[in-house]
């Protein structure tokens, strides 16, 4: 796996200026919160008068094109994971992104469910994960100062790894969302070919005079 | 044009973004303080508009490009002709009708640019402005020319300076139905609750700025800021009494920006036509009986 | 009309029918089978005035090789609720499609089909309406789906496990700070499980 995913970026491309642009840009991040589960209900008392993450420039956005940070509130199922991919990928560079509780880092309480997917940076990069089930107004606001952190020193990079590691995700998601082969072998929907009424109760027949 | 002019104009479109920028960042404040938050910092515009300014950004056609900086075009040559301090405006005239003119382009560029990238969202928003154009824009109208009906002029520097000399003489004063209904329509031209309908962020995805990412959310930004100048520098100079100096100027201003926002965080939104009635009928209403006062019984006025 | 009225009459129409008083007052249920159910429906939508379709479920039973259908039907005018029961063959289970007596029918019986597989033939629409449109799997809520399987499959691959720590750790930092970390776990898995740490400290020293 580690010959294909490209871990050490070569040097840092900045210019002169890109630390003042990180500060600029880690105090003023406007977010767009996928409400996929749970976690959207910790987002209001984070916002309003009792936790006010308005102090540190951080609001809600309207639309993916404004946005600077992707919340994934909670389980992803393979469905939304393909809209999730869709709006991140509209986000105007640079974009973070941040997982919300135990669902989006491995699989949670929903780790054997069939719908949710249980690794979330297999088919995006993550800049940061808030662990908890859900995570509390003060994890919330914690992480985000932990982004910020990140923003400055220039970690939170997860954008151009998604540019520079792009088959690598493509290949991942499309396990999902390209695939052609079912995943457990052993099923065959007698019903495939959608025959018609008549059909169905010849074949019925047919069953029942085999069986006698 | 001289060297100096020249001079004045950038110095002035500089002096308008900055003071439009901090009158964002302090309303943002003041609307926190009301909800019992701490808020943010009053310059927090400079770093949201610095930010949109450094992020890539992606355009539909030329057609979004040059929309936009014609709407910000529009609004700064809106703001040359905008009475600064004892008169002096940087365009050397100051006619009302130029200025009401000149601002509708800040509009139409908008509306030119946004509905350029196709989004129904920004087409629903921006008609819902142009709709609720013709809701302010009639009272406004009234009032304007009650006021050139008493004074003889059309000069904005005239009517501020007309009112030199003390409270007593300011059109607030002299006509205060007027400014009741310029106080409404006012609400209602920048945008703000009761009127933001352009921008409802939960109906229609902040409306006119849907599309817009990156470094034209900056420019939508610094529209914002300079039509912030143009309009409450218009309520100065109209009922407020002008100003001798320019930091005068800007202090009365910030009144005017600070009753909005007051009156924008305790109420809520109208629906479009409740709201286009409700202009007409109340602010509508007191401009025309401020009308006829002036005009016919020469109420209020000296 | 009340429920023992109801019974009563549904006795006289369809004698070959169970018709069962359940515990709660003004339930009852009704065990048909596919050939007769359409019938039963049909009397109960317009002569005993149920107007109400609730929803339509399956169970599955594993042990008796049988799906059980249920329609949930429901009149508003005599405040009655009645259950009819019918059980298909589960390997070729197929019943009849009702969306012309409840047009809302339609998709309840595209659900039946997506998670259980019974085939409702001249229903206009059995494409997948929840689950993804790549999906070809069994039908997911019959018993002998194992969803912890798919799941360890298709989400948690092999490679992807066992480059879990590096994957993750890499994600968030750079160069050697990276390293350092990634080397102190190693260090720290090898000591716990024994044998590593003694050979790699002989070939340090
Ligand atoms: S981590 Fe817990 S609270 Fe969050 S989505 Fe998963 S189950 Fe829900």
């Amino acid at each position: 796996m580690d010959e294909i995913y490209i871990t050490n970026l070569e040097k840092e491309r900045e210019s002169m200026f890109e630390g003042l642009l990180n500060y600029f840009r880690k105090r003023s991040m406007w977010m767009l919160y996928y409400c996929t589960g749970c976690g959207a209900i910790e987002l209001p008392p984070t916002m309003t008068s009792r936790f006010d993450m308005e102090r540190f420039g951080i609001g809600p956005m309207a639309t993916p094109r404004q946005a600077d940070l992707l919340l994934i509130t909670g389980y992803l199922s393979q469905k939304t994971l393909k809209r999730v991919i869709r709006s991140y990928e509209q986000m105007q560079e640079p974009k973070y992104l941040v997982g919300f509780g135990s669902c989006p880092i491995n699989g949670g309480i929903y780790w054997d469910a069939y719908p949710v997917i249980n690794h979330l940076e297999m088919y995006v990069p993550v800049d940061m994960t808030i662990a908890g089930c859900m995570p509390r107004p003060q994890a919330v606001l914690d992480g985000f100062q932990r982004l910020m952190d990140y923003i400055q020193q220039g970690k939170a990079d997860g954008w151009r790894r998604y540019k520079e590691n792009y088959e690598w995700y493509k290949r991942n998601q499309d396990e999902l969302f390209a695939r052609t082969e079912p995943v457990l072998k052993g099923w065959k929907d007698p019903f495939a070919h959608m025959p018609s009424l008549e059909e169905v109760m010849a074949e019925e027949e047919r069953r029942k005079g085999g069986a006698r | 044009m001289s060297s100096k002019m020249i001079l004045d104009l950038f110095g002035m479109t500089f002096f308008y973004i900055v003071v439009g920028l901090t009158f964002m960042g302090l309303g943002r404040k003041i609307t926190a303080r009301l909800q019992r938050r701490v808020g943010p910092p009053w310059y927090q515009s400079f770093l949201d508009v610095f930010k949109c300014f450094s992020k890539t950004s992606i355009s539909h056609n030329y057609i979004m490009d040059l929309g936009l900086i014609m709407a910000l075009a529009g609004l700064i040559a809106t703001a040359y002709f905008m009475p600064v301090a004892k008169g002096w405006t940087p365009a050397g005239s100051s006619s009302i009708v130029v200025i009401l003119y000149l601002m509708t382009i800040g509009y139409l560029g908008m509306a030119m640019g946004v509905s350029a990238s196709g989004n129904p969202n920004a087409t629903i928003g921006i008609s819902r402005a142009l709709a609720l154009m013709f809701g302010y824009e009639i009272p406004f109208a009234m009032i304007i020319l009650a006021m050139i009906s008493v004074l003889g002029s059309s000069s904005l520097s005239d009517i501020a300076m007309s009112q030199a000399g003390g409270i007593q003489n300011w059109n607030i004063i002299r006509f205060p139905l007027g400014f009741l209904a310029a106080e409404i329509a006012f609400q209602a031209m920048i945008g703000e609750k009761p009127y933001d309908h352009m921008i409802a962020p939960a109906e229609i995805a902040s409306g006119p700025m849907v599309e817009l990412g990156g470094k034209f959310l900056g420019i939508a930004f610094l529209l914002h800021a300079v039509q912030l100048f143009v309009e409450t520098g218009l309520m100065v100079n109209l009922f407020l009494g002008g100003a001798s100096t320019w930091y005068e100027f800007v202090g009365k201003q910030f009144v005017v920006y600070f009753t909005s926002m007051v009156i924008n965080t305790v109420f809520a939104r109208y629906r479009i036509e409740q709201g286009i009635k409700h202009l007409w009928v109340w602010a509508g209403s007191f401009a025309a009986i401020q009308l006829v006062l002036t005009r016919y019984f020469d109420i209020f006025s000296r | 009309m009340t429920r023992d009225r109801l019974i009563e009459l549904a006795k006289q129409f369809f004698p070959e029918d169970e018709v069962i008083p359940r515990k709660k007052p003004g339930e009852l249920e009704i065990r048909t089978t596919r050939d007769r159910v359409v019938g039963v429906l049909t009397w109960l939508q317009n002569e005993a005035g149920f107007d109400h379709l609730m929803y339509i479920s399956g169970v599955d039973w594993l042990e008796d090789g049988e799906i059980e259908l249920v329609y949930h039907v429901y009149s508003y005018d005599h405040k009655l609720y009645c259950m009819v029961k019918i059980r298909v063959d589960r390997d070729y289970p197929w019943a009849h499609t009702i969306h012309k007596l409840w047009a809302h029918a339609q998709p309840y019986e595209q659900e039946i089909h997506e998670f259980f597989g019974v085939y409702f033939p001249g229903n206009p629409d059995l494409s997948h309406l929840i689950l993804p449109p790549e999906w070809s799997e069994a039908p997911p809520l019959r018993k002998d789906f194992d969803p912890l399987e798919y799941s360890m499959k298709l989400y948690e691959p092999e490679w992807f496990k066992s480059t879990d720590t590096f994957a993750s750790i890499a994600n968030r930092l750079r160069g050697e700070e990276a390293e350092r970390i990634i080397r102190s776990v190693l260090n720290e898995s090898a000591r716990l499980h024994g044998d590593a740490p003694e050979k790699d400290g002989e070939g340090e020293a």
